[in-house]
């Protein structure tokens, strides 16, 4: 009777400490597992291989590199932040494969 | 009879039980460390055999196999231990092993930025017990730690004050009874998360307090009440120095969903280590991020987290501000006064460190409801895109913010402004600042000025005023 007294309270103080049951699937934050981007808060799922676990991932910022966006909605880099463009080399087999990769540049710097 | 009787249970309460070990003295279970209201439970400790406390030394000669040591000076001077340098022990905590992973990790980061002898040590013998057990056990740990110290001074030269212990969880308090045996010598202690239960409000001869080196330093990762929110660190200060990380309640990136905390980037181990207990190990990873990190984890001195994410307590004082964790004895009002309460924020994954920035924003153009961003370029690198106001954009209102950079782009030279909102905008509306002005931390001001606006999502460059 007192071992299941102990054991009853262990399971509600769990329960109370344990975080409400977070989203799976959608809204997810930075760092949570993901197969698209659409389930993102940050709108980029991101993996390092193929094969490899994808997580959600904050867009790439300026000078570093990233991915034009895909319609497979996974990425090896992530799609450039508001206003930068992914400035890169481009092919078919890149398109194919997701790996165009190109660097964050702003869209306006021609303008300086 | 009753007299008797009377007699017999007070000769029993006064007497206890005592146990005593040979070079490390007696230990009973007398209060305050059985007993007593916060310990219940009547204890001894275990033999040091049992507990088996074994010294595995890392060196900048031996980085990724260790040599066993002990407290016998032969086998210290047969190692590759050397007195010209400093010597960081590391403790871990309840259920933990001198064996895993961040131990060793720890050291390999200080190898990077400094030659030490580094010391795991492994007290599983001990920890792996109930945990009114394993609070016991703490002191003879404690008492073969002081030892070594004793042993390193008295047949090696190498004084206390050279040497810095590092306890995470139950291996703070074993580094707090380290340090009383030999009576506040040790020069360092640094209180990762130390251990709640058993010993939060406890007298300080139990748990570790700032007398116990000559400066105490104290990280706070889970120091919500055990019940009902299982937070297993200590509430209560116990440095010179403390900082709570984040408020040191709940740790940015420990809420993720289930799956995506067991399966983490370490490994399924690290994950569900993670699992069981995140905030209490982030501890040990912001230490060891804090190592390649010198500028990364500055601590602002506030009365409470609350008036900290107030934006009140920014920039730093005259003296500046002390980092958390390896470099906070750099501080140079680290032992002005005891408990001193610091607060920063970090990062939810390594690498944690956060560079904090104040930016003030007017804008100009036109009145639109949108979001405002904005970017910083220095010397150092440029920042991500940090979101400075959300809601109605009146052409010259002025908006602050504080926001904690994941780069530390140094003397800064220019900033970018952009703006959007989710709504299709026919007339092609125009915002842009006239000035931003940037202050970090340091109290360095930075002002820059742009007549120009810009249309949704293109990006607005202010150069310096």
């Amino acid at each position: 009777m007192k071992v299941l007294v102990v054991l009853l309270v262990t399971l509600v103080a769990v329960a109370y400490a344990a975080p409400g049951p977070r989203g799976l699937f959608i809204n997810l934050e930075d760092g949570e597992i993901c197969v698209n981007s659409m389930q993102c808060k940050s709108r980029c799922c991101q993996h390092d291989t193929i094969l490899g676990i994808a997580r959600c991932t904050h867009k790439a910022m300026e000078n570093s590199e990233c991915s034009p966006k895909t319609l497979y909605g996974i990425y090896y880099r992530c799609p450039c932040e508001r206003g930068l463009t992914c400035e890169g080399d481009r092919s078919i087999i890149g398109a194919i494969t997701n790996t165009n990769y190109g660097v964050c540049l702003d869209s306006t710097r021609s303008k300086q | 009879m009753l007299m008797l009787w009377t007699f017999a249970v007070l000769l029993g309460a006064v007497a206890g039980k005592e146990v005593c070990f040979d070079k490390l003295g007696c230990f009973s279970d007398d209060a305050p460390w059985s007993g007593t209201i916060d310990r219940p439970l009547k204890a001894l400790p275990w033999s040091p055999a049992q507990i088996n406390t074994r010294f595995l030394l890392y060196t900048n000669e031996n980085q990724d196999n260790y040599q066993k040591i002990t407290s016998d000076a032969s086998s210290i001077r047969n190692s590759n231990f050397k007195t010209n340098r400093k010597t960081r022990i590391i403790i871990h905590g309840f259920i933990d092993k001198g064996e895993e992973n961040w131990l060793s990790d720890m050291c390999k980061n200080m190898f990077k930025v400094e030659s030490v002898n580094c010391i795991c040590v492994d007290w599983k013998g001990g920890s792996r017990a109930t945990y009114t057990q394993a609070t016991q056990n703490v002191r003879v740990v404690g008492a073969e730690v002081a030892l070594l110290v004793n042993v390193l001074k008295s047949d090696l030269g190498h004084p206390p004050d050279n040497v810095h212990l590092i306890g995470h969880s139950l291996g703070s308090h074993v580094a707090g009874e380290a340090g009383k045996r030999t009576f506040g010598a040790i020069g360092r202690i640094t209180g990762l998360d130390a251990a709640e239960p058993y010993f939060q409000g406890t007298p300080e001869e139990v748990r570790l307090d700032p007398t116990d080196a000559q400066f105490v330093d104290a990280i706070h990762t889970d120091a919500a009440p055990i019940i009902p929110n299982l937070g297993f660190g200590m509430s209560q200060t116990v440095g010179h120095l403390d900082f709570f990380p984040n408020g040191g309640m709940e740790m940015p990136g420990c809420q993720k969903n289930i799956l995506s905390q067991i399966v983490d980037i370490d490994g399924i181990w690290e994950g569900t280590r993670d699992f069981a207990a995140c905030n209490h190990l982030r501890s040990y990873k912001y230490y060891t991020d804090s190592i390649v990190n010198p500028t990364g984890f500055s601590g602002f001195s506030c009365s409470s987290y609350n008036v900290f994410s107030a934006n009140k307590c920014f920039p730093c004082g005259s003296e500046g501000c002390p980092q958390m964790g390896h470099y906070a004895d750099k501080y140079p009002g680290k032992t002005k006064e005891l408990y001193q309460k610091f607060y920063l924020n970090t990062g939810d994954k390594s690498n944690f460190a956060r560079w904090r920035y104040q930016v003030t924003v007017t804008l100009s153009g036109q009145k639109v409801t949108g979001h405002i961003l904005v970017s910083l370029f220095g010397n150092g690198g440029n920042s991500k895109q940090y979101e400075v106001f959300k809601g109605s954009l009146h052409p010259g209102d002025t908006h602050v913010k504080e926001f904690d950079s994941d780069m530390d782009v140094g003397d800064l030279q220019k900033v970018k402004f952009i703006w959007y909102n989710n709504v299709i905008n026919p007339t092609l509306p125009k915002v842009g600042a006239s000035r931003i002005s940037v202050e970090r931390n340091d109290g360095r001001v930075f002002n820059f000025c742009s007549q120009d606006t810009v249309r949704e999502d293109v990006l607005l460059t202010l150069s310096a005023c």
